[in-house]
C-alpha cells in the first residue's frame, strides 16, 4: 500500500471510473469515505483519493494527479499489485471564499503493457463559518433545504450501528465500511446547508429492547421475576461500559465532521423505569443509606401517607426518613439511568470534542430532584401546547430548577409541533357543515398540527426565559409529507414558524443567548420532593397539574415565579425571596419545614393551598382547583384566582414590572442595568380549526396593554420592530403602551441613557489573504451602552456579494470586535462593511480598499 | 362567657373617632401604618397577647391570619374559639387547627363545629384530622358518616377512605418468594363489551352494595372496557362502577389461579361474586401499573361468575383501559 500526504492542495473529487480491458489489470479511484465539506478555516481540513487496483494483475508506474482552479500536480505511486491500493492525502485550503470547488482526480498507469486509467471528479465546499446563533433544532429529521428555509439549524441524525459496539465490547468504528461514507454524507450534506447535525445516542434503550440481550439485564421485581414493561437495569457495569463506548465509537468515527454539533441522549427513558431488586441494586442502596430497601417500597410513585400508621400529624417527616431517603436514592441515582447519560456524554468528549452538546429529554419528567440527565449539557423538555400554550412557561421555569442543581448546565426547550387528536379535536362531527377543512381532507388524522398562533405564544414564551435554544418535533405536521404517522393539518403553521424564526430568533437570537439571567424574582414557588413521594404530588413535566396551574395563576397576577426544588431551599435557603407559593405541598422534610418556618417569621408571606402540611400556615390560601375541560371556563377561574391574589398580596408585594392586560403577561431578563421584557399575549378564543370541539382555544386575538416599570430613568426599544418606544407620564417609574398581534408578543430593551449612535472602526485598506479586524460600539451619551445590544452585520465586496461574516450579532457591553479572513481569492477593490444596532435602528458604513497581495518572492 | 369581639367596622369608627380626636388636640399625628408595617410589628418578639388578639380584628385578612397564627403558636385556644366564627375561613382553619393540637373531646367539639362551616375547606381540615384520629370512636365514627354525606368531593373521599368496610389482603402465589417455577398455563380474558357501568359522585355504591351479583343494574348504561371512560363518552373525574357476568369453563387443572388487570386509570376496588377480592390504590402514578391477586378461592367454574370494579380517577382520563385475565396458574 502506498499512502502519500499531497499538502498545499485545494479540494476535492467522487465516484470512480476506470478502463480495463480483458487479461490486463484496471484502475478506480474513489474517496474513502472522506469529507467533502469544511469549514471555512478549518485547520487540518483533508480530504484523500484513493487508487484502486481491483483485478487480478499488477498496474505499474501508477501515477495520481489532481487538478482544480486551473492547477495540477501529479503524484507517483508506484506499482499497484492486484488489490492494492495508493492513497492521496490533500490537504483542504480552507482559507479559500466560501464556495463550491471541484477537484479532479485521475490516475493511470500500465498493465499488460497497456496503458490503463481512471478518473472522477468530486465538488468540495467551503462553507461560511456561522456567527454565534441560537439553535432551532428539528427533534426529527427533514430535508435539509427546507428545514435551513424555515429557518432550523440542527436536527437529529442517527449514525451508529449499536450491535457493532456491543460485540466489540470496547470502543470500535461504530459502522461497518460500506456503511461509513454514506453516514458520513449525511453530515457533510448538513454542513453544505448550514446545519448542524445532533446525533441520536440511546445505548440503553438498545439493550432493553434487543432480543438476545436484552433478558440478561431486564429489570426484576422483589420476587426476582423480570418487570414487564421495556427498561434495562441500567446499574449493570457492562451496560454503563457498553454506554460509554458508544459514545467514544460515534467521537472517533465522525467526531472530525464539524457538521456533528449535539447529541441527543436517551429520550424519554425514564417514563418506564422502574425499581428494582438485583442484588447489586439492594447492595448499591445498602452502600448509601445502610439499610435495606424498606419493606414498604412497593412502586416507583412513592408510598402515600395517608397509608402509613403513625404518619406525624403535621406531616413533616425526618430529613433522612427511609422512605425519603430510598426514593432520593432511586431518582437521582438508584435507577441507574443518569449515570447512564453521563456515561454517553463523557464517552462523547473522549476525543476532545468540548464544543459538542449533549442534551437529555424530557428532563423533568421526573420527581424534583436535580440530577436528571446526568451530566449532560443541556435538559430540555417537550411540551403540547394545548391547551394553553403560555404553560410552556412552567415546564421551562422546572429546567431552570432542575438545572440549578449542576452548575453550567444549561436548558433548552421544546414545542411539540403535533397535538394528539384525542385531546384536541377528538370526535368527528357528525355534521359536515360545521367540519374543519382538515377533518374533511384527513379524517382518520391521530396527530394533526399546532395551530399557528399556539405556535407563536409557545415561541414567546420560551424565549422570555433565558434558554439557550429551541426545539420542535413533528416534522411531518409542519410540512406535507408522504410518510409518517403525523399529519400535516394546518397550513399556516410553517409559515408562522419561519416568520418567528426569520424575524426574531435569528436576529435575537446571539443577544438573547448573552442576557443569559432572569430579574432575580422575589417569589418563589416551592415544588417539593416529599410531597411527590407521599402524596403523588407533582407535575412530571406535563404542565397540567395544580402546580401549574398555581404557576399559571402567578404569570396572570403579573409575578414571575421562580420554582425552587427542595434542594434548592436546603441550599439556599429562602432569604432572597418575599413570598412564597407552596402548591400541593403535603407533606415537608423537617429541613424544608424549617426554612420556611424562619421565613415566615421574618415577615414572607406563605401562599398555599388546602392540602400545606398543617406545620406550616398559610398568609393566603387559594384552594386547588381540576381543570373542567374547559379552556375558556378554566382560563377565566384562574384568571379570577389571579384577581383574588392580587386583592390579598398586592399590600405585601412590589412588583418591578407589569402589564395592565391579564392577558399579557410578561416576564424580565436582565443584563447589567438593563432589562428586557419579554410581553406575551395569551388573549385566544375558539377559532374553527379545532375551537368547535371546545377543548382548546386555539385562536390569538389582537391585545393592547399599557406596561409600567419601576425604574426611575429609562429609554425602551422595541427590538423586533427597532425602534424606540413612545414612554407615558407616570410618577412611580417609567410606561408605555404596545399592541400586540395574535398570538403575538414583543421584547423590549430598556436601558438607562437612549442610544446616540453606532461607531465602525475598521481600518481603510487591507489585503486579499490578509485580515481585518473591525469593531462596532453602540453608543449612549457617556459611551458604550452597558447592554447586549443587537447588531446585523453586512460585509459586501465590490461585486455586491455578500460576504462571510455578513450575519447578527450582539455587542455586549454595547462592543462588538469581529476579525474578517479575506481569502486569497475574494474580489480585490471596495469592500463595503455596515453595521446596524436593533434597537434603534442606527447603522454605521464604512469602506475597505481590497488590494492583491504582493507576489511571494 | 366570652367578650363578643369588637367588629371591624366598629373598631375603624373607634380608630377614626380617636384620630381625630388626636388631631383636634395635639395636631398630625403620624398616620397609620400600612398592613405590612402591622403585620411586621406582629412578628416582634416582644409582641404581646393583647396586641395579637387586638389584629384578629384588623381590616387586613393577611395581618389577621399572621395574629391567629401566632396566637396558635401561644395555645390562645379562648382567643381561637372565638376566630372560628371569622368571616375569613382561613383565620377560620387556623383557629381549627389549633384547637386540634389541643386534642380530646374539645378537638372533636371543634370538628363537630367546623363539620358545618360554610367552606369546605374548613370542613376538610375537620375530617382529615377525623381520618388520621385511631381508634375510631363512637363518636368519631357518627363524625365521619356525617361527612360521608358532606356537599364536597374531597371530604366525602377521605371520610370514605376513613370508614371503608372492606379489606383482603390479596397477593398472588407468584408474589410469595417461592422457587416454584410458576407458570400461567392458561389465560382467559374477559370480554371486554356489555358491561354495566354507573357513576358515583357521591361514593354511596358500596353502602348500597352495587357489589351485590343479585343487585339490579339493568337501568345502568353499558359500556366497554379497554378504553377510558372518557373515550367512551364520560368526561367525568370521580368514582364509578362496572358491573359484568361472565363465564368459565369446567375447572382446568391448576393449583392456582389469579385475576389480572393489564391497568386501571387509576384506582380500582373488585369484588368477585359479591366477595371482596382487593384492591390496587396506588395514587394517580397506578394508572399503567398492571396488578394481580390470587382468586382461586372466590371463582366458580363451569358457571357464571360476577364481577364488580369500583374505579377512580383523580385527574385525566380514567377507567379499566386495559384487558382483564384470569390466569391459570400451573408449577
Amino acid at each position: 500500500m502506498t499512502r502519500t500526504s499531497w499538502t498545499g492542495v485545494l479540494l476535492l473529487v467522487c465516484t470512480v471510473g476506470s478502463t480495463a480491458a480483458d487479461g490486463q489489470g484496471a484502475l478506480s479511484l474513489d474517496f474513502d469515505a472522506s469529507r467533502r465539506a469544511f469549514v471555512r478555516m478549518e485547520p487540518e481540513a483533508r480530504t484523500r483519493v484513493v487508487v484502486r487496483n481491483p483485478t487480478s494483475r499488477s498496474v505499474e508506474r501508477v501515477v495520481a494527479e489532481v487538478s482544480w482552479n486551473g492547477r495540477s500536480l501529479s503524484l507517483a505511486l508506484g506499482d499497484l499489485e492486484p488489490g492494492g491500493h495508493g492513497t492521496v492525502m490533500i490537504d483542504v485550503d480552507t482559507s479559500l471564499r466560501p464556495g463550491d470547488y471541484e477537484l479532479e482526480a485521475a490516475a493511470r498507469g500500465r498493465s499488460a503493457g497497456v496503458e490503463v486509467s481512471a478518473d472522477t471528479s468530486r465538488l468540495l465546499v467551503i462553507t461560511p463559518r456561522q456567527p454565534p446563533r441560537m439553535p432551532v433544532l428539528m427533534w426529527g429529521g427533514g430535508d435539509s433545504e427546507t428545514l435551513s428555509d424555515i429557518g432550523f439549524t440542527h436536527r437529529l441524525v442517527w449514525l451508529q450501528d449499536y450491535a457493532r459496539v456491543w460485540e466489540a465490547g470496547e470502543s470500535t468504528q461504530v459502522v461497518a465500511d460500506e456503511r461509513l461514507a454514506a453516514q458520513g454524507e449525511i453530515l457533510d450534506e448538513l454542513l453544505t446547508r448550514g446545519l448542524g447535525g445532533a446525533v441520536y445516542l440511546y445505548p440503553g434503550r438498545w439493550v432493553g429492547r434487543t432480543e438476545g440481550v436484552s433478558e440478561e439485564f431486564t429489570r426484576v421485581d422483589r420476587q426476582g421475576a423480570p418487570r414487564e414493561r421495556e427498561n434495562v437495569c441500567a446499574r449493570f457495569p457492562v451496560v454503563q461500559d457498553y454506554a460509554y463506548n458508544v459514545g467514544v465509537s460515534v467521537a472517533e468515527t465522525f467526531g472530525h465532521y464539524p457538521a456533528l454539533q449535539a447529541s441527543l441522549v436517551h429520550s424519554e427513558i425514564r417514563d418506564a423505569t422502574d425499581l428494582c431488586f438485583h442484588d447489586h441494586d439492594r447492595a448499591a442502596f445498602r452502600d448509601f443509606a445502610g439499610a435495606d430497601i424498606p419493606d414498604l417500597v412497593d412502586s416507583k410513585s412513592g408510598v402515600r401517607y395517608a397509608s402509613l400508621s403513625g404518619f406525624p400529624a403535621d406531616r413533616v417527616v425526618a430529613d433522612d426518613d427511609p422512605l425519603l431517603t430510598f426514593y432520593r436514592w432511586f431518582w437521582k441515582d438508584g435507577d441507574g439511568w443518569n449515570a447512564l447519560h453521563t456515561q454517553v456524554h463523557e464517552g462523547l468528549k473522549s476525543t476532545g470534542r468540548d464544543d459538542l452538546w449533549t442534551f437529555f429529554d424530557p428532563a423533568v419528567r421526573v420527581p424534583v430532584l436535580w440530577g436528571s440527565g446526568g451530566a449532560v449539557d443541556v435538559v430540555s423538555q417537550w411540551t403540547y401546547s394545548y391547551p394553553d400554550p403560555i404553560k410552556i412557561g412552567q415546564a421551562a421555569d422546572e429546567l431552570f430548577a432542575m438545572a440549578a442543581g449542576r452548575p453550567g448546565q444549561q436548558v433548552m426547550k421544546m414545542t411539540q409541533i403535533i397535538w394528539y387528536r384525542s385531546q384536541t379535536a377528538p370526535e368527528l362531527p357528525e355534521e359536515e357543515a360545521i367540519r374543519a377543512d382538515w377533518e374533511h381532507d384527513q379524517p382518520e388524522a391521530r396527530f394533526i398540527t399546532i395551530s399557528p398562533d399556539h405556535l407563536r405564544e409557545a415561541l414567546w414564551t420560551k424565549l422570555s426565559r433565558p434558554v439557550r435554544g429551541i426545539m420542535y418535533h413533528g416534522w411531518g405536521s409542519l410540512v406535507q409529507s408522504e410518510t409518517g404517522s403525523y399529519q400535516f393539518t394546518h397550513p399556516g403553521t410553517r409559515p408562522a414558524l419561519t416568520a418567528m424564526l426569520r424575524d426574531v430568533v435569528q436576529p435575537l437570537g446571539p443577544t438573547l443567548l448573552q442576557v443569559d439571567e432572569d430579574r432575580p424574582s422575589r417569589v418563589a414557588l416551592l415544588e417539593s420532593f416529599a410531597s411527590q413521594v407521599f402524596a403523588s404530588r407533582g407535575t412530571h413535566g406535563w404542565s397540567g397539574s395544580w402546580e401549574a396551574d398555581m404557576h399559571l395563576v402567578l404569570q396572570y397576577a403579573q409575578i414571575q415565579p421562580q420554582i425552587l426544588f427542595d434542594e434548592t431551599v436546603l441550599r439556599d435557603g429562602l432569604a432572597a425571596y418575599d413570598v412564597l407559593v407552596m402548591p400541593f405541598c403535603d407533606v415537608l422534610t423537617a429541613g424544608v419545614a424549617a426554612q420556611v418556618e424562619r421565613f415566615q417569621a421574618r415577615g414572607g408571606i406563605i401562599i398555599a393551598d388546602e392540602t400545606l402540611a398543617p406545620r406550616i400556615t398559610p398568609d393566603i390560601l387559594l384552594e386547588s382547583r381540576r381543570r373542567s375541560g374547559r379552556p375558556d371556563e378554566d382560563k377565566a377561574a384562574l384568571q379570577a384566582l389571579a384577581v383574588d391574589l392580587r386583592d390579598q398580596l398586592d399590600p405585601y408585594l412590589e412588583r418591578y414590572g407589569e402589564s395592565d392586560n391579564q392577558d399579557v403577561v410578561v416576564r424580565f431578563r436582565r443584563y447589567r442595568d438593563a432589562d428586557y421584557m419579554f410581553a406575551i399575549n395569551d388573549r385566544r378564543t375558539f377559532g374553527d380549526y379545532v375551537g368547535h370541539h371546545g377543548r382548546v382555544m386555539e385562536e390569538g386575538l389582537p391585545a393592547s396593554a399599557r406596561f409600567s416599570l419601576r425604574r426611575d430613568t429609562g429609554t425602551v426599544y422595541d427590538l423586533v420592530a427597532h425602534q424606540p418606544v413612545q414612554l407615558l407620564p407616570t410618577a412611580t417609574g417609567i410606561s408605555f403602551e404596545a399592541n400586540l398581534p395574535p398570538g403575538g408578543g414583543g421584547i423590549y430593551l430598556v436601558v438607562r441613557r437612549p442610544v446616540t449612535g453606532v461607531d465602525l472602526s475598521v481600518v481603510p485598506t487591507a489585503t486579499l489573504g490578509g485580515s481585518v479586524d473591525l469593531t462596532v460600539t453602540v453608543l449612549d451619551a457617556e459611551g458604550p451602552v452597558p447592554a447586549v445590544v443587537p447588531v446585523q452585520l453586512e460585509v459586501v465586496d465590490p461585486a455586491g456579494r455578500e460576504a462571510e461574516f455578513t450575519g447578527d450579532y450582539a455587542a455586549r457591553d454595547g462592543s462588538l470586535t469581529v476579525q474578517l479572513d479575506l481569502a486569497g481569492n475574494d474580489l480585490p477593490g471596495r469592500w463595503t462593511i455596515r453595521a446596524t444596532e436593533g434597537a434603534s435602528g442606527l447603522a454605521a458604513e464604512r469602506a475597505v480598499d481590497v488590494q492583491v497581495s504582493s507576489p511571494q518572492r | 362567657m366570652q367578650a363578643k369581639p369588637v367588629s371591624r367596622l366598629r373598631r375603624q369608627t373607634i380608630d377614626l373617632v380617636l384620630v381625630l380626636l388626636l388631631v383636634g388636640c395635639v395636631g398630625p399625628v403620624a398616620p397609620r401604618p400600612q398592613a405590612p408595617q402591622r403585620r411586621l410589628a406582629l412578628l416582634r418578639q416582644d409582641v404581646t397577647g393583647a396586641e395579637l388578639r387586638r389584629a384578629l380584628e384588623d381590616e387586613d385578612v393577611v395581618v389577621r391570619r399572621t395574629s391567629a397564627r401566632l396566637l396558635g403558636g401561644r395555645g390562645a385556644t379562648e382567643a381561637l374559639s372565638v376566630a372560628m366564627g371569622d368571616e375569613d375561613l382561613l383565620v377560620r382553619r387556623i383557629a381549627l387547627a389549633t384547637l386540634l393540637r389541643a386534642g380530646g373531646e374539645p378537638a372533636l367539639n371543634a370538628v363537630g363545629q367546623a363539620l358545618s362551616d360554610s367552606s369546605s375547606l374548613v370542613r376538610l381540615l375537620a375530617v382529615e384530622h377525623l381520618a388520621s384520629l385511631r381508634p375510631h370512636s363512637e363518636r368519631v365514627l357518627d363524625l365521619l358518616e356525617l361527612a360521608c354525606q358532606d356537599g364536597d368531593e374531597k371530604v366525602r373521599e377521605i371520610a370514605t377512605r376513613a370508614t371503608w368496610p372492606f379489606f383482603r389482603r390479596a397477593l398472588s402465589v407468584r408474589d410469595g418468594g417461592t422457587d416454584l417455577d410458576i407458570t400461567a398455563a392458561e389465560t382467559i380474558r374477559l370480554p371486554a363489551e356489555e358491561w354495566r357501568f354507573h357513576l358515583d359522585p357521591l361514593r354511596q355504591g358500596h353502602r348500597q352494595h352495587w357489589f351485590d351479583p343479585d343487585f339490579d343494574d339493568t337501568e345502568w348504561a353499558q359500556i366497554a372496557i379497554e378504553q377510558t371512560w372518557q373515550q367512551a363518552g364520560y368526561e367525568y373525574i370521580g368514582v364509578t362502577w362496572y358491573r359484568r357476568t361472565f363465564e368459565l369453563p369446567d375447572s382446568p387443572e391448576s393449583f392456582a389461579v389469579d385475576i389480572r388487570f393489564g391497568a386501571v386509570d387509576e384506582s380500582a376496588w373488585v369484588w368477585i361474586n359479591g366477595i371482596y377480592a382487593g384492591d390496587h390504590d396506588i395514587g394517580p402514578g397506578g394508572w399503567n401499573v398492571p396488578f394481580r391477586w390470587d382468586v382461586t378461592e372466590l371463582l366458580r367454574w363451569g358457571e357464571a361468575n360476577h364481577i364488580t370494579v369500583r374505579a377512580m380517577n383523580t385527574a385525566h382520563a380514567g377507567g379499566i383501559w386495559k384487558p382483564i385475565n384470569i390466569e391459570v396458574l400451573r408449577r
